[in-house]
């Protein structure tokens, strides 16, 4: 679009328009040069390479061999454990951890390419100050320089010293905001901090909080809480926008349980249904799919409770009355074994909280308390109150706040444009934000203290009741940070002046370990063995008993006094309507290449946010994908946004996503889109003017039809009952002038289960970084020149303005009648005797005739040395056990190669077979789903071969007769 | 006779001239070419003139005991500074080198070695596997026990491996060294 994104470019790349390599005159002269050196034989060697050894070696490092470390993932606050892969001293891969009771080895895409935030080169090196100066006149007016001078850590403990002394001798009010505090010891460690003034208080504020759903349930079951739900309990699912798939309280959590029940494995499949207003992960994998005016879910779910007559609310919702019939029936038929949620991010206020008492209602109606909802072990992700930045802000603006500390937290990005909490801070004397760069909020503050990554801090979280886990360092601190816990234990007790290390956090994490759990539960192992023991575990599980049914009752009483339409949702005409995508979130991660060029797995679109607009309204409108609109609401706010058209929307809905537009990320994430936190309420009516600009969108699908091919198959679940093979009609391949390859050890192969993957798009991070491919930027994503080599294709099918949607897990089939081996003319791709297309980079001398013949189109071309020209310190995520590929060479998914052969290794040390199940693809790590599967095709009893055997068993474009090694299982809707 | 020659109607001449000429420069671009990857006899000097003649050869300390990696990893491994001060702060402390290990050591750095027996980038060759084979360090790295400086004396390009493989029935596809 704009001149800037080529010419400043996303860092990883390091690419270059410029005509790379050196012109005839120079090459001549380097000839000549080489000549000369080749003529001194044998002693000139270029580059020189230097080894350096360790001093001393840590024992339990051994260079070449990977270290694993159980830690907690500190992305949102979901806190799902996880392990480090660490080598020689740097995390180059992040993985759930397999014995984590919640995610079960899953890690979402935002979890895992948390890992590049620790490399990114926009972080703060050290703390950083600017310079104040009192305004002449207006007393507590604070002026504040932009630019920021770099201090120690002795001087900000001298200056803070002082600073707190001041406050508390006055009796001055300071404030601490936060995000949401995921680790009970840290947030000890604030309570600590701040019991030693006489007026101060922390103040938690998330930008997309669970708090209707607090609120709800105190007004509920008498108590503000969240309980755990238990997806894999349920057979029928309601939900009411609750996106638990993408983005709401424990995504991958849910997924893990979701897909155990759609697997088919023991024959059963549930059945979801979703009324949604906005475009989310959940809704595409929805057996029943009904968009929504948001607002109008209430009256759906109190048709359904009998609240409210039916054929009112279906006349009102424009919902078909059967629909609602059949599901009410339904809701009947599964009683206790429902799960009923109310509404996302989005839905907020007296609505909102309305809609989950709703949900509550029908919960509770259906019997489902107890079952599929534990209130023994309620979850603490998100679980914190949010509401009382308002009162800060206020308290601000009259400049009663004397100290203010920032931390977790970017209100001067998430909050709304009237919000005014940049005057606000202007009238706080001292500042001070804990950032790890000089973000929105912290342009505000006086000082910039960064906080550790989380992969280089100790810390601990409880995600749900009883269910702890450690945090612990993976790496040293890679720049002269200190964490935040450290910093606020410095200034608790007083320490004289300040050093860098973590002693005093750990110390104070391991004390809190000590009297907080291990005495509580008595256990009989020393301290010591029980701390190390949690350290390589990553967890301590002490729920007793996973289902103690709490006395909470549901309070029928507060039905009555529901209010039931929210203020915009009688306004007749389109209603804008923000939300959270998965890649994006909040925009916490903008400067993350691999997130921002990480399709959103619903509309496929990258870099950027949008306006979706459902297909009737856009024809209505006279708007075309890619026209700019001006979106305009009451209060004055305007943004401009690309148009997008999303079939599966309400007519009056204009969707955006959040998280985009920021404007102090850094180099990759400012600027790209504009910023949806800035509209007064997630919900509200807007005008949309066209502005008579169009440009190109960075998606990465521009087809969504199969055009009757064999890409997709699917069938209902009432057909497959009948017949397994349902759906899966037999293809007449063409023949085969190949005689075929003899595989006599292993031939590796893949399945695939359409029906399990909900298209989360983890595997795609995954990839990425055990692969070290490339981020490309959005104008190339609009040359269609993306590296992934696993992606997610994303089908309609069915009506054109609601389709059932199928994600296609996408990658390249390493087919037995390859059509790229046979065009490659200098036998750089060929076939191996286990059954991989192996790629040969330093045989590829870039022609692009394999990609040309490649009917799945899953090459890719190395255009510019993407990886060649990468700030520092970013080149330390690369993988060190697979190549970096360079300008001019084609690239592809090798089937983890580099896995399998570690796979081999492992047996042969042992001197054993490889035993199924053992290799695991980094895809197929990653998925929260366990939709990909990957073995020895040669041996009959492995799961890939069962699979593959199976009745729902099937080749993409198996016409062809290319014989793919990949087999995918037909998508089976419970329609 | 410049003159002559050139005014020499020579048809002999006129084609030998170039064809000699030419067939000169393909030899040369082919020799260029050949001598490009073999670093055979590539002998850089060491920040120390560490000897395995002396360590390996005379003193018979066991490859292992300073590559302690070999058998557990890609990599054979340089030993870490503390290795060689497990005989050294004892033995000749009165050597030059010695001091001058022993002074950055102090100062808390290392000793930058140069590599000398390197592979390309694209090459994952694995130690522990041949080593758990039995196949002798001396196979690819010579009778180092006798050199006072290390010294390349394989090939070690891609011909050198392969023929190995071949003749010991090992994995010849692709994918066993570039991934």
């Amino acid at each position: 679009m704009s001149e800037k994104h080529w010419k400043h470019p996303e860092f990883e790349q390091g690419q270059d328009e410029r005509p790379e390599g050196v012109d005839r005159r120079e090459f001549l002269k380097l000839m000549g040069a080489a000549l000369a050196m080749a003529s001194a034989a044998g002693c000139a060697r270029r580059p020189v390479e230097k080894i350096v050894p360790y001093l001393n070696k840590p024992e339990e490092v051994t260079p070449g061999v990977a270290n694993w470390y159980a830690t907690t993932c500190g992305e949102c606050p979901a806190a799902c454990g996880m392990l480090a892969k660490v080598r020689e001293g740097r995390p180059i891969k992040l993985e759930g951890n397999p014995d984590h009771p919640m995610n079960q080895g899953g890690l979402c895409a935002r979890g895992q390419a948390s890992l590049l935030n620790l490399y990114d080169p926009d972080r703060l090196r050290g703390p950083v100050r600017s310079p104040l100066r009192q305004a002449q006149g207006t007393a507590r007016s604070v002026v504040r320089s932009p630019s920021w001078e770099a201090v120690s850590w002795e001087e900000v403990d001298q200056s803070m010293a002082a600073i707190l002394k001041e406050v508390k001798e006055k009796s001055g009010a300071l404030r601490l905001l936060t995000g949401h505090i995921e680790s009970p010891a840290t947030q000890k460690v604030i309570d600590e901090f701040l019991s030693q003034f006489p007026n101060a208080r922390q103040i938690v504020y998330e930008p997309l909080a669970l708090e209707e759903l607090r609120e709800a349930n105190r007004l509920s079951y008498g108590e503000a809480f969240i309980p755990h739900y238990r997806f894999d309990k349920a057979k029928l699912i309601v939900s009411f926008g609750a996106d638990f798939l993408g983005t709401w309280l424990s995504p991958v959590e849910f997924t893990k349980q979701f897909s155990q029940r759609r697997n088919l494995h023991d024959g059963m499949m549930n059945r979801l249904v979703v009324f949604e207003s906005y475009p989310t992960v959940t809704g595409s994998n929805a057996d029943l799919h009904i968009p929504v005016r948001p607002g109008n879910e209430i009256k759906i779910a109190l048709g359904l409770a009998g609240e409210y007559p039916m054929e009112k609310a279906a006349a009102e919702t424009g919902i078909d009355l059967s629909i609602l019939r059949r599901l009410a029936a339904d809701l009947q038929k599964h009683r206790g074994e429902s799960l009923i949620l109310g509404g996302g991010y989005s839905l907020k206020g007296e609505i909102g909280v309305a809609l989950h008492v709703a949900a509550n209602h029908l919960n509770h109606l259906f019997e489902n308390e107890g079952e599929t909802i534990e209130f023994g072990t309620p979850s603490h992700q998100n679980n914190r109150a949010t509401s009382d930045l308002k009162n800060l802000i206020r308290e601000m603006k009259e400049g009663r706040v004397d100290c203010l500390l920032i931390y977790k937290a970017n209100p001067a990005y998430t909050l709304p444009k009237g919000a005014g909490f940049e005057e606000a801070a202007a009238k706080v004397p001292h500042t001070l934000s804990f950032a790890d760069r000089v973000d929105e909020t912290a342009l505000k503050a006086g000082w910039v203290l960064p906080d550790h990554h989380y992969l280089e801090n100790w810390g601990d979280a409880e995600p749900i009741e009883g269910l702890l886990s450690l945090r612990q360092p993976a790496v040293a601190p890679l720049f002269n940070t200190r964490a935040f816990q450290e910093s606020l234990l410095k200034w608790t007790r007083d320490q004289g002046p300040g050093t860098r290390d973590q002693q005093l956090w750990y110390e104070y994490l391991k004390n809190y370990w000590n009297e907080n759990i291990y005495k509580k539960f008595g256990l009989t192992s020393s301290f010591q063995t029980f701390w190390e023991t949690v350290l390589r575990d990553g967890i301590f599980d002490s729920r007793r008993s996973a289902n103690t049914y709490s006395l909470r009752k549901f309070n029928t009483n507060i039905l009555p006094t529901l209010k039931v339409p929210g203020p915009w949702s009688l306004v007749p005409g389109p209603l804008l309507v923000t939300y959270p995508t998965l890649p994006a979130y909040d925009g916490r991660s903008a400067n993350n290449g691999w997130l921002k060029e990480l399709p959103d797995p619903v509309t496929k679109m990258t870099w950027r946010n949008y306006v979706a607009l459902a297909p009737e309204k856009a024809k209505a409108e006279k708007l075309k994908e890619g026209d700019i609109v001006k979106l305009k609401t009451d209060d004055g706010t305007t943004v401009e946004l690309p148009i997008y058209i999303q079939p599966g929307l309400h007519e009056d809905v204009a969707a955006v996503p959040l998280g985009f537009g920021r404007t102090a990320a850094g180099q990759v994430g400012n600027n790209l889109g504009a910023n949806a936190f800035a509209f007064a309420a997630p919900v509200l009516p807007v005008t949309i003017e066209k502005t008579g600009q169009w440009m190109k969108l960075p998606t990465t699908q521009q087809h969504f039809q199969v055009y009757g091919r064999p890409i997709i198959k699917e069938t209902t679940f009432a057909e497959y009952q009948k017949n397994p093979k349902a759906g899966n009609e037999e293809v007449i391949p063409l023949p085969s002038m190949w005689s075929g390859h003899k595989y006599e050890g292993h031939r590796w192969g893949m399945a695939i289960d359409l029906n399990a993957c909900t298209g989360c798009s983890a595997c795609m991070i995954a990839c990425q970084a055990e692969n070290n491919i490339p981020v490309v930027g959005e104008e190339r994503v609009k040359q269609g020149r993306e590296m992934h080599w696993i992606r997610i294709d994303r089908y309609y099918s069915g009506d054109e303005n609601n389709p059932d949607v199928t994600s296609q897990p996408m990658l390249c089939q390493h087919c037995e009648n390859a059509p790229c081996e046979t065009v490659c003319p200098t036998l750089a791709t060929l076939h191996n005797e286990e059954g991989l297309n192996v790629q040969v980079y330093n045989r590829c001398v870039g022609t692009r005739y394999c990609s040309n013949n490649c009917p799945y189109k899953v090459r890719r071309f190395n255009w510019f040395e993407y990886l060649w020209k990468e700030k520092s310190p970013l080149a330390m995520v690369l993988n060190p056990d697979v190549t970096v590929r360079e300008k001019g060479v084609m690239e592809k998914c090798t089937f983890c190669v580099q896995r399998i052969q570690e796979g081999k290794d492992k047996a042969k040390d042992f001197g054993r077979k490889v035993r199924d199940g053992e290799i695991k693809t980094a895809c197929q790590q990653s998925c929260p789903a366990d939709a990909i599967v990957f073995g020895d095709m040669n041996d009959p009893e492995s799961k890939v071969s069962q699979l593959k055997k199976g009745p729902r068993g099937y080749h993409v474009l198996e016409d062809l007769n290319v014989g793919p090694a990949i087999t995918y299982l037909t998508k089976v809707r419970n329609k | 006779m410049m003159r002559t020659l050139i005014k020499l109607k020579s048809s002999r001449l006129k084609t030998i001239l170039p064809l000699a000429l030419a067939s000169g420069l393909g030899l040369g671009v082919f020799w260029f070419w050949y001598k490009l990857g073999d670093n055979r006899g590539y002998a850089p000097d060491q920040p120390i003139p560490f000897s395995h003649e002396l360590h390996a050869g005379q003193l018979k300390i066991d490859c292992q005991y300073c590559h302690a990696a070999a058998d557990q990893s890609r990599h054979a491994t340089i030993p870490s500074m503390n290795v060689c001060m497990n005989c050294h702060s004892v033995v000749r402390i009165d050597s030059p080198h010695i001091q001058k290990m022993k002074t950055l050591i102090e100062q808390g750095d290392s000793l930058e070695w140069v590599k000398v027996h390197d592979v390309a980038d694209f090459v994952f060759f694995s130690h522990k596997r041949h080593i758990a084979k039995g196949i002798a360090c001396e196979k690819c790295h010579g009778k180092v026990e006798r050199m006072q400086k290390v010294t390349q004396q394989e090939r070690l390009n891609m011909g050198f491996c392969v023929e190995c493989h071949r003749k010991e029935k090992a994995p010849t596809s692709c994918d066993t060294c570039h991934h």
